[in-house]
């Protein structure tokens, strides 16, 4: 018991990554404590708490997203039209703070397509080897490979209003 | 981790760039509030599972039985073992009785019944009624497959010949000596019921259908194997038209051990139809085939194929397969195919799309070789449903009927159906290679 609530931190933190906001993740993380507690008898050991766990997450995150897949589409439209005003009238450089422009990484991150984020999220923010990453998703290194490839190109296209910016500020 | 992508991109944005970008993602900060509170519904929900598991429905059951006394356990123990023991000693001792019984009413069972007998009580000395006032009523029994089925009434002209049988008393438990007694009785009864069927069969011979004669066979059924025994007994000891009844009996009780008999009893000229036809009827379908492939004779041959192609069971599409196969027997399979039982001809429309081209082969020729109309028309039908199939041509091209033929010719003019038709007639021609080139009229 107490090895799950040691997880549960990092847990959270990662479903934030994938969801973008909090209380969706506090919601998905409860829903994956009362699953990974009441069926763990059938955790054998054979890998680790923290992939096991990842994984009922993981589950409970899809079938969250095919349920609230209309919701999410209407929420990005409005964060869009609030938080995101047409990059074309905006000056990155002058009018975008650290702060913000992490905000905006983060949330492009999170507009991912859900395989993609789960790479890519699992990949850079949770420093998962590329073999970890296939093991917890059950795919293929080769598949993680193509994955990521298509999420970077995918991040590139939509963040590179911001080229030179993270230089300069680093 | 910069994986090579090879899609295009914005040149000047490097992998190194994006990284960095990506490091300064910010998501919304998770409180320390929130991870208290989901450490706390852990924990609740570990203690409910806890609960849960610790109903006492589930668990105390064992507890208590563990903590039980070993003299306690013992005696439960015994206690069912006397049990068991009990129950087995009754209910053998109620199979017995049971047996013996209906061994007794097997046996007691005469060919025919009275009306007025099964009203009244048996009474041995009353005098056996005429048989001017007997009712043959044959008892029903469950008919085999290839038996046709029809209500249970024997008909005889001479009604002399139905010899009624008295009931075996109920009674006690016989003894040594009363069971050899009550065997002999049983073997009297039995012979005084194969009289009367023998009687029933020989009257008017000649002109006894399969159903007349089954109906008279029908009290041997239930028996078969002792009247099988029997029947061969009259048949070495007997002469004249008891013999033939005999023989023709076995072909209805008889069983695959009397055909190697039968077939010895083919020797004899003045028994070699009536055991042919026993030998058709009781002969399974293998045997069947091996006859068809044996007979020098080709009438007997086709005879046997026109037996085996009105079977209706796997078996006899097995054999039938075989034998098409067989370039010595598939002359007088086909022309026994006007005979195929319904079930053997959809199976063989359904193996015209079988794995094998040989199986199909033997499907195409089989249901070419039939004559009647229905079958024609189903092979038309699939020939213009399935135009690029050459197996529905090929049986029509076998077939060879002068319509056939025409609607053949007429389809030969469009390009694509003559080069399906070149196929069925390579193929056609690649089975009937080493066989008949035609059609059996």
């Amino acid at each position: 018991m107490q090895s799950l609530q040691a997880e549960v931190s990092g847990l959270l933190t990662f479903a934030v990554r994938l969801t973008g906001h909090v209380q969706d993740a506090e919601d998905l993380v409860q829903e994956t404590l009362v699953r990974a507690v009441k069926s763990r008898n059938t955790f054998r050991g054979e890998s680790l708490l923290k992939t096991w766990l990842y994984r009922i997450f993981l589950n409970v995150f899809r079938t969250w997203i095919v349920r609230s897949r209309t919701v999410l589409d209407r929420q990005s439209v409005d964060l869009l039209e609030t938080d995101q005003p047409d990059q074309r009238f905006r000056d990155p450089v002058d009018q975008i703070s650290d702060n913000e422009l992490g905000k905006q990484v983060a949330q492009e991150v999170s507009r991912l397509p859900e395989r993609q984020r789960e790479v890519i999220v699992l990949v850079h923010y949770e420093g998962c080897s590329i073999a970890e990453t296939a093991d917890l998703l059950q795919i293929s290194s080769q598949n993680v490979y193509s994955i990521l490839s298509h999420a970077r190109s995918v991040l590139k296209q939509r963040l590179s209003h911001f080229q030179g910016k993270p230089s300069h500020e680093a | 981790m910069k994986p090579d992508s090879n899609e295009p991109t914005d040149p000047d944005f490097s992998e190194q760039q994006l990284d960095d970008l990506l490091s300064l993602a910010r998501w919304p900060a998770v409180s320390q509030q929130s991870v208290d509170r989901l450490k706390a519904v852990c924990e609740s929900v570990s203690d409910d599972a806890a609960d849960v598991t610790a109903h006492p429905m589930i668990v105390p059951v064992r507890e208590t039985m563990r903590s039980r006394s070993p003299w306690m356990r013992l005696s439960i123990r015994i206690g069912a073992i006397l049990t068991l023991v009990m129950m087995s000693f009754v209910s053998g001792n109620w199979f017995a009785q049971w047996r013996l019984s209906e061994n007794r009413e097997n046996a007691g069972q005469p060919a025919v019944e009275i009306a007025k007998k099964t009203e009244q009580p048996h009474d041995p000395s009353a005098p056996v009624e005429g048989p001017e006032k007997v009712v043959p009523k044959v008892v029903p029994e469950p008919e085999p497959v290839r038996q046709p089925q029809k209500e249970a009434v024997v008909e005889s002209t001479e009604p002399k010949s139905m010899v009624p049988v008295p009931d075996l008393i109920p009674g006690p438990l016989p003894t040594d000596d009363g069971l050899r007694t009550k065997r002999e009785e049983q073997q009297q009864k039995y012979r005084a019921q194969l009289q009367s069927v023998l009687a029933c069969l020989a009257v008017q011979n000649e002109k006894q259908s399969d159903e007349d004669q089954w109906k008279c066979i029908q009290p041997l059924m239930a028996r078969r194997a002792e009247f099988e025994y029997l029947l061969w007994e009259v048949v070495e000891t007997s002469t004249g038209q008891q013999r033939m009844a005999a023989l023709t009996a076995i072909g209805f009780v008889g069983s695959q051990r009397s055909v190697p008999r039968l077939m010895s009893t083919t020797a004899d000229k003045s028994l070699r139809v009536v055991a042919i036809e026993s030998l058709k009827r009781c002969a399974d379908e293998a045997t069947l085939a091996g006859f068809v492939l044996q007979q020098q004779d080709a009438d007997l041959s086709r005879e046997f194929a026109r037996v085996l192609a009105s079977r209706r069971n796997d078996a006899a599409l097995q054999a039938w397969l075989h034998l098409v196969r067989e370039p010595a027997a598939r002359a007088s399979c086909l022309r026994a195919a006007d005979e195929l039982s319904p079930e053997l001809v959809e199976r063989l429309f359904l193996l015209l799309d079988a794995p094998l081209v040989a199986d199909r082969m033997v499907a195409v020729v089989s249901l070419g070789s039939r004559t009647d109309q229905a079958t024609r028309t189903r092979l038309i039908r699939l020939m213009n449903q399935y135009t690029y199939r050459w197996e529905p041509i090929a049986a029509l091209m076998w077939n060879g009927s002068p319509d056939v033929m025409r609607t053949l010719q007429q389809r030969q003019t469009d390009v694509e159906h003559f080069a399906v038709m070149q196929t069925a007639s390579i193929q056609l021609a690649a089975f009937v290679g080493s066989g008949p080139k035609q059609r059996p009229n």
